[in-house]
C-alpha cells in the first residue's frame, strides 16, 4: 500500500530534478513512520489520510513552476512508439541535419550583413558624389527594420529548436520535463515581455522606421521621379599630379583614400600621371616624390552629420575615380591600398608585394605578377583574378564572389562568407608543392581544371564540383566538406 | 477561508511557527493546518524553497525510537524575512480595515 502510493508519487513527480523529487518523497517516508509509530496507525489510514499522488504532485509541481501532467512518465517511457522514434530518425537524418545549420547559417548571412548595411549607413552616404537626403532617410528605415527582423528570425530558430528537443524527448519516452520553458529564456521576446519599457520603444522604433522607410522612399520618388539611385547632380572636382621618372626601381605607391574608384592603366609617356575626380569635400592630396620614390594618394571625407548638403548618394559612386597612369617600362616594388568605399582595377602590372583593402567595392586583378605573399581582402564586393602569377595569396570577402581564370600560384587561401567560389584553370598538371584552401559559407564552390597538389574545400550551404581534364593529375590530398549540397568530385587524389 | 487569502500568508506562518521552535516537516504542517486548514503536499514545496533561499536550515535529529527525522530551524535571513513580511500584513491589514471593511 505504502509503496504503491511512493511509486505513483514518484512517477507523478517524474519532472522534478532528482534531489528535489527525493526531498519531497523524504517528507511523505518520514509521514509514513510518524503515523505507524507515534500515532499508532496503519499505511492504509495513512493513506487514507493523505491526499491523491496525483493531487500532491499538482501541488508540488505547482510550487515549483511546473505544468503539471496527467501522464507520469513512468507509464511514457513504457509507451515508446516504434513508429514514432522512426519518424524521428528519418526526420533527423533527411531534414534536421541541412534544415538546422541551414536555419544557423540563414540567421548568420542575415545578421552579417546588418553589419554590411550599418557599415554602407556610415560609409557610404557620405562618401558618394550625389545626394538624396530623403534616400538616406528611407535608407536609415531599412536598416532598423531588419535589425528587427534578425531579432525575429532568432526567436523563430528558438521557437524551432525547442520544438525539436520536446518532440524527440516524447518520442522516445524520455522523461516530459518542458524544456521550452528554459529555451524561451534566451528569446528576445522574453526579454521585452519583462521589459515593457523597451517593449514600448521597440514597437515605437518599427513604427518609426517603417514610417523612415516610406516618407524617404516616397519623397525621394516624388522629388526626383525615380528611384533611379541617382539622386541630384553634385560638384566633381578635378585634381591632377605627374611627374617624370627618372630611374625606374624601387618605387612605392600607398594609398589611404575613402572615396573613388581607383584604376591603374600604361601610357606612352616617361611619367607617372594620376588624374583623379571626386567630390569638393574629399580633401584629395597626390604626392609622387622622386626622391624616395614614393607615390602616395589620399583623400578623407569628413562626415557631414549635420551638414545635409553634404549627405551624398549612397549607389552612385562610378562616377568618381582616381586613375593611376604608368610609363610602358615602369612598375612598382610595393603597392598598399587601405579603401573605403570604391572598387579597384590592376592590370598587366609586376610587383614585389601587393597588400589591398576595401569596405565596399569590387577588386580585380588582371595580368598581374606579385613575388612575395600577398593579401587581398573585400568586405563587400567580389574579388576577380585574371591571368595572372603569384606567389602566395590570401583573398578574403565577406559578401561578394571570388572569381579565379587562368591564374599560376602556389600558395592560394579563399575565404567568403556569402558568395560562390569559381576556380578555372589554375597551374597546370606539372604542378607540385601547392596548396589551396577554398571555404564559403553560403556559396558554391566550382574548381575547372585546377591542379593543385593539397586541396581542402568547404562550404555550409552550396554543391561543391571539381573536374580536371588531365585525368593523369593526382592529388597529394583533398578535403571536400558541405553540409548541405551535392558533391561532384571527378579527380583523384592519394 | 479562501485558498487564494491562505496562500498569501502561508510563507509567514511557515516561517512565524519556527520562529518559536524547530520542527519537522510533518510538525509543521499540523500547525498549520490547525491555523488555515492547508493541504500538506503545498507545505514541503515552501520547505525546500526556504532551505534554498537560506531562510530555514535543516538537521537530522536522531530520534531514540526510529531513524533520524530532518528538523528545520530560522537563520537570521529567515527572521529578516518575517519581519519584513510582518510590517507588509500589518499595513495591508490597515489599509483594508480602513478603505474596505470599515467604510462598508
Amino acid at each position: 500500500m505504502k509503496e504503491r502510493f511512493m511509486d505513483a508519487l514518484r512517477g507523478y513527480l517524474s519532472q522534478l530534478e532528482e534531489d528535489e523529487r527525493e526531498e519531497i518523497l523524504r517528507f511523505y517516508e518520514e509521514r509514513f513512520y510518524t503515523g505507524r509509530v507515534y500515532e499508532g496507525k496503519t499505511d492504509e489510514e495513512i493513506v487514507g489520510e493523505l491526499e491523491s499522488p496525483e493531487d500532491i504532485a499538482r501541488n508540488v509541481l505547482k510550487e515549483y513552476g511546473y505544468d503539471f501532467k496527467k501522464s507520469p512518465s513512468q507509464k511514457a517511457s513504457k509507451d515508446v512508439n516504434a513508429g514514432k522514434v522512426v519518424g524521428v530518425a528519418l526526420f533527423d537524418v533527411f531534414v534536421a541535419s541541412w534544415l538546422l545549420p541551414a536555419l544557423v547559417s540563414v540567421l548568420v548571412a542575415v545578421f552579417v550583413s546588418l553589419f554590411t548595411f550599418i557599415g554602407a549607413m556610415v560609409f557610404m552616404p557620405w562618401t558618394s558624389a550625389t545626394a538624396s537626403v530623403f534616400m538616406i532617410i528611407g535608407v536609415i528605415g531599412l536598416t532598423v527594420l531588419w535589425a528587427l527582423i534578425v531579432l525575429w528570425l532568432y526567436d523563430t530558430l528558438l521557437s524551432f529548436v525547442s520544438w525539436l528537443i520536446k518532440w524527440h524527448l516524447e518520442a522516445l519516452g524520455f522523461g516530459d520535463r518542458d524544456w521550452s520553458k528554459t529555451i524561451d529564456k534566451f528569446k528576445v521576446t522574453y526579454y521585452f515581455k519583462r521589459h515593457p519599457r523597451y517593449t514600448r520603444l521597440k514597437n515605437r522604433l518599427k513604427a518609426l522606421s517603417v514610417l523612415l522607410v516610406l516618407l524617404g522612399f516616397g519623397f525621394h520618388l516624388f522629388t526626383y521621379g525615380t528611384i533611379s539611385l541617382s539622386g541630384a547632380d553634385s560638384e566633381l572636382v578635378e585634381y591632377s599630379e605627374n611627374e617624370r621618372i627618372i630611374d625606374n626601381e624601387g618605387w612605392k605607391l600607398t594609398g589611404n583614400v575613402d572615396v573613388g574608384n581607383i584604376e591603374f592603366h600604361r601610357h606612352d609617356s616617361d611619367e607617372i600621371m594620376i588624374e583623379a575626380s571626386v567630390i569638393d569635400n574629399a580633401d584629395m592630396s597626390i604626392d609622387i616624390d622622386e626622391s624616395t620614390k614614393t607615390v602616395n594618394v589620399e583623400n578623407d571625407i569628413e562626415f557631414p552629420f549635420f551638414n545635409f548638403t553634404g549627405l551624398v548618394n549612397l549607389f552612385r559612386n562610378e562616377s568618381q575615380t582616381i586613375d593611376i597612369f604608368m610609363p610602358s617600362d615602369f612598375e612598382f616594388d610595393s603597392v598598399t591600398i587601405e579603401h573605403m568605399n570604391g572598387g579597384m582595377v590592376l592590370r598587366d602590372m609586376t610587383m614585389n608585394s601587393l597588400e589591398i583593402e576595401t569596405m565596399n567595392g569590387t577588386i580585380e586583378l588582371i595580368e598581374v605578377d606579385i613575388a612575395s605573399p600577398s593579401e587581398i581582402e573585400t568586405t563587400n564586393g567580389n574579388i576577380i583574378v585574371r591571368s595572372s602569377v603569384m606567389e602566395s595569396v590570401d583573398l578574403e570577402t565577406t559578401n561578394g564572389r571570388i572569381d579565379i581564370r587562368e591564374f599560376s600560384v602556389n600558395n592560394l587561401t579563399l575565404d567568403t562568407t556569402n558568395g560562390r567560389i569559381t576556380l578555372d584553370s589554375i597551374n597546370d598538371s606539372s604542378a607540385s608543392d601547392t596548396e589551396l584552401q577554398a571555404s564559403t559559407t553560403n556559396g558554391e564552390i566550382t574548381l575547372n581544371n585546377v591542379y593543385m597538389n593539397d586541396v581542402s574545400l568547404s562550404t555550409t550551404n552550396g554543391s561543391i564540383a571539381y573536374d580536371n581534364d588531365d585525368k593523369t593529375f593526382i592529388l597529394d590530398a583533398l578535403e571536400v566538406s558541405t553540409t548541405n549540397g551535392s558533391e561532384d568530385i571527378n579527380v583523384l587524389h592519394d | 477561508m479562501d485558498t487564494q487569502l491562505k496562500k498569501g500568508v502561508l510563507d509567514m506562518c511557515v516561517l512565524g511557527i519556527l520562529k518559536k521552535e524547530d520542527a519537522y516537516g510533518y510538525i509543521i504542517y499540523q500547525r498549520i493546518n490547525g491555523l488555515l486548514g492547508i493541504s500538506e503536499s503545498t507545505i514541503y514545496p515552501i520547505l525546500r524553497r526556504f532551505v534554498k533561499a537560506r531562510y530555514l536550515q535543516s538537521y537530522l535529529k536522531p530520534s531514540n525510537t526510529g531513524p533520524a527525522r530532518k528538523y528545520f530551524s530560522i537563520t537570521p535571513e529567515g527572521e529578516r524575512h518575517y519581519k519584513a513580511l510582518i510590517i507588509q500584513w500589518k499595513k495591508f491589514e490597515e489599509t483594508i480595515n480602513q478603505q474596505v471593511v470599515r467604510s462598508d
